[in-house]
């Protein structure tokens, strides 16, 4: 390192002020002082020197512009990912019926009521690839076939009074069941049910609205259809829709089965109590927002849990805290009977993507009029 | 006249964009370093928002939105590195190269040779000569080669001779414009060796500036000039490019010039460092690709031999060992390749739509042959620069795809939404290159055109990647593609 020889080399620039107030001139290398030499417009230039002051300056400068790329970022994101309170809803326009299919549905309507079928649903919405997920056009069908062929929709309070046999439909009749408590029930299911004057039961999963999912109904979502008059709600467990109990059924639910730590599963009491806490939760969260407490539940994966002492712990927590418990086994589809057993767990007819609405009434038919008298 | 367009001519309207700007490169270094960097950041607030509203989805679903954030974080990168890291490479205080070639430096002045090849140039060719030799570099030996003109071009050179003071090489036959050039290095003595186009016209002290930066950073091989358009104001077509060459060298360029690893010193003002070049310069004459020879890829291919002659020069070299090229050795050095933004040069843009397409067919041709040649050895120069150049080459390659799904299929569908989104997106990027301009050339109206480029680009030239890749091997002189 060389100290630039440049003052005296420069054309004109002889005698320049080395007052105070000037830096120190830099000290360049040959390389550095050769290109300046060709590059005279360069010659009166001064830069500053590099002392303590400039490089705290610079720490500070660097320090906010840190600050403020990671604040806009995490604005951002947050602004992307926040899940608005009420979102908007979507109408489905009306699915045009042949009308052959027409004119069964109301021909069905005059024939004589057999017993109300239980259906169930998960989410109604496009674009999905679960089978699971039935699409809005399809959903308008089905809603569209029972208001045509005198289907009457349900409330909770009247399937138990059926089962009590204090009921009696006037007409064919079904109860709507949804699980999850998905988004697409207030986006899409809602107006169409509005659109027949069709009431449903959602039973949700109480952890899940409002925890930034943008997969599940919001707790203000879930409080306008309530209010709307159309909805009923139940549980489908606080926070035990999950398939995390392991052990050597591994595919069980969590609220049907203990929880395994190191090989061995929890003892009775334990899983007694996590059940019945998470049961007890579930409810406390309808009451925290100002909702009826349910009284009916749906088993997460249709798991009632095994003969064992667990399983039967689940299902006396289930049976104490709820009049009315369903699942879809797909196996021996039924529709509700007249019965004393309070503790019977009720299979529905589940409803899957792609089904047709003929296909749907068919089975109704089917069910209901296989059912015994 | 080359037009002004530099940044000193003061503007009349008081705005305080400028006495800002001056007073933070007033600033130390450091801290002129880090208020740029802020000020550049707020800047790019508007796309950096965009990117973190995007980026749940993003990670939610890579494969759909994959281009459009890839193109996104991109064009925020490179803006990036262009405003808050370039340095001009003529600022020997202000500007750091890293000497990873480990090369002796230059002499104070050393020789330099400015060599042009000119081939029926007759209409520009004047003002060509004239502004080479007008070059105020003090030790300048200025060559013109003459491929065998037919159009009068080589008795006007001989009586530009007699006003100019420059080395005719006048070639019997025609050999093609590297050939020609490399035929007239033969006489080269310059420890510096720029090449121009014969349509160019350089700024005075283009060719200083550019051998300053080779003296004060003696780990740059190479280093290319600030190019614009001379008939800007001919045609809407040539003032659209204009804009665009604006971008494309004090951005894009100067992106990858950060990096020391500018993928093409282009043709209108590259200077090289001789011991950079010379040993290849016959496999750049003879350079073949499919199985024949390729006569386009000049300027892109010559960069490629300066960025990985310390992986691929040996080979090259001993292809040809036996060529007067290869009489001194010079050993192969991992170069840094720069841009010199206040180095101005001025060429000829096509005017005509038809022109402007040959052209891009030509340029599209030079790409692909590049890609496999360059595209080797990229990798290894760095995060940054590999980065940029296979992101680049994707972004091309995926272009005619992307062209035909929002333009073709999405109609087709009745997915207006789609062609909204990606036209609105191509607007985005245009208009942020546009501000860019017009920071950059404040007083200058034609930012508007800038914005177009980018719907040009994607509407049009997308197209020319399939067409390229099927007739690569129909390559002639310059003007038919």
């Amino acid at each position: 390192m060389i100290t630039s020889s440049l003052p005296a080399a420069l054309p004109g620039g002889a005698g320049h002020p080395d007052t105070l107030a000037d830096p120190p001139p830099t000290k360049v290398d040959a390389s550095t002082a050769a290109a300046l030499a060709l590059l005279p417009e360069l010659a009166h230039r001064r830069l500053p020197a590099r002392r303590l002051p400039h490089r705290a300056l610079q720490t500070m400068i660097t320090t906010i512009t840190l600050v403020m790329v990671a604040a806009l970022l995490t604005a951002g994101w947050s602004y992307a990912t926040h899940v608005p309170s009420v979102r908007p809803q979507i109408s489905t326009p009306v699915t045009p019926l042949t009308p052959h299919d027409l004119a069964t549905y109301l021909a069905s309507a005059d024939a004589a009521p057999g017993a109300p079928l239980v259906l169930s649903y998960h989410d109604i919405r496009p674009d999905s690839d679960s089978i699971y997920t039935v699409t809005p056009a399809d959903f308008e069908a089905q809603m569209q076939m029972l208001d045509a062929a005198g289907y009457q929709a349900l409330t909770i309070a009247e399937a138990g009074d059926y089962r009590a046999g204090t009921f009696e439909p006037t007409g064919h009749s079904v109860l709507i069941t949804f699980d999850d408590g998905a988004a697409g029930l207030w986006q899409y299911a809602d107006p169409i049910l509005e659109r027949y004057g069709l009431i449903a039961v959602t039973f949700v999963i109480t952890s899940a609205p409002d925890s930034g999912s943008p997969y599940y109904l919001t707790w203000d979502e879930i409080t306008l259809m309530q209010q709307s008059g159309r909805w009923e709600f139940g549980s489908h467990s606080h926070d035990l829709h999950t398939k995390d109990a392991p052990g050597p059924d591994r595919l069980g639910s969590a609220l049907a089965h203990p929880v395994w730590a190191d090989g061995v599963p929890q003892s009775l009491d334990a899983h007694r109590s996590r059940v019945e806490h998470d049961l007890d939760r579930s409810l406390a969260a309808f009451a925290e927002h100002g909702l009826p407490i349910p009284t009916t539940f749906a088993y997460p994966f249709s798991d009632v849990g095994t003969d064992s002492e667990a399983g039967e712990a689940t299902r006396q927590a289930v049976a104490e805290r709820f009049s009315l418990a369903f699942v879809n086994t797909n196996r021996d589809t039924q529709p509700l009977q007249v019965t004393e057993d309070t503790s019977q767990i009720i299979d529905r007819a589940e409803i899957f993507a792609g089904h047709q609405h003929r296909e749907v009434f068919d089975r109704l038919q089917r069910l209901t009029e296989a059912a015994p008298e | 006249m080359p037009p002004t367009g530099a940044p000193s001519t003061q503007t009349p309207t008081a705005s305080p964009v400028r006495p800002t700007l001056t007073w933070v490169e007033g600033r130390e270094r450091g801290v002129r370093w880090s208020l740029r960097r802020l000020l550049v950041l707020l800047c790019l607030t508007p796309l950096l928002a965009i990117l973190a509203v995007r980026l749940p989805d993003f990670l939610r679903d890579p494969v759909l939105l994959s281009y459009g954030m890839g193109v996104l974080g991109s064009t925020i990168f490179i803006f990036y590195r262009a405003y808050a890291h370039y340095e001009d490479l003529a600022d020997p205080e202000l500007s750091r190269v890293r000497n990873q070639a480990g090369a002796p430096p230059l002499p104070a002045v050393p020789d330099v040779t400015l060599i042009v090849a000119a081939m029926n140039e007759i209409d520009v060719i004047d003002q060509c000569v004239a502004s080479m030799t007008g070059s105020d570099y003090p030790r300048l030996q200025v060559i013109v080669v003459d491929d065998a003109s037919d159009d009068g071009t080589t008795a006007r050179l001989r009586e530009l001779q007699t006003r100019h003071d420059f080395t005719l090489v006048t070639l019997p036959e025609r050999v093609g414009k590297k050939k020609a050039l490399v035929a007239g290095l033969r006489q080269a003595t310059g420890e510096v060796i720029a090449f121009t186009d014969s349509d160019c016209v350089l700024a005075p002290d283009a060719v200083r500036r550019c051998v300053a930066a080779l003296v004060a950073h003696p780990g740059l091989g190479a280093v290319s000039g600030h190019a614009r358009a001379l008939n800007s104001e001919a045609t809407l077509l040539s003032t659209i490019q204009d804009t665009w060459y604006e971008g494309s060298f004090r951005v894009s360029k100067a992106a990858e010039s950060t990096f020391g690893s500018v993928t093409c010193v282009s043709g209108p003002l590259a200077v090289f460092r001789r011991d950079a070049i010379w040993n290849y310069l016959p496999a750049w004459a003879a350079d073949r690709f499919l199985g024949a020879e390729f006569r386009f890829a000049t300027d892109r291919q010559l960069t490629g031999y300066v960025l990985g002659q310390a992986w691929i020069g040996s080979g090259l070299k001993s292809a040809h060992a036996d060529s007067p090229f290869l009489a001194i050795d010079h050993p192969e050095r991992r170069w840094q390749v720069g841009y010199v933004r206040s180095a101005k040069v001025w060429t000829v843009v096509p005017e005509s739509g038809r022109a402007f397409l040959r052209q891009q067919i030509r340029w599209k041709k030079s790409f692909i042959r590049n890609l496999c040649f360059s595209g080797r050895f990229m990798w290894r120069r760095g995060l940054g620069p590999a980065v940029l150049y296979y992101g680049h080459a994707l972004w091309v390659l995926a272009a005619p795809f992307m062209a035909v799904r929002h333009l073709v299929w999405g109609p087709v569908q009745g997915l207006w939404l789609l062609t909204a989104l990606y036209l609105a997106g191509v607007l985005v990027k245009g208009t942020a290159w546009g501000v860019a301009y017009a920071v950059d050339n404040p007083g200058d109206r034609r930012w508007r055109y800038r914005p177009l480029m980018s719907v040009v680009s994607s509407v049009w030239l997308s197209w020319l990647l399939p067409y390229s890749l099927l007739t690569i091997r129909r390559g002639v002189w310059s003007r038919t593609p």
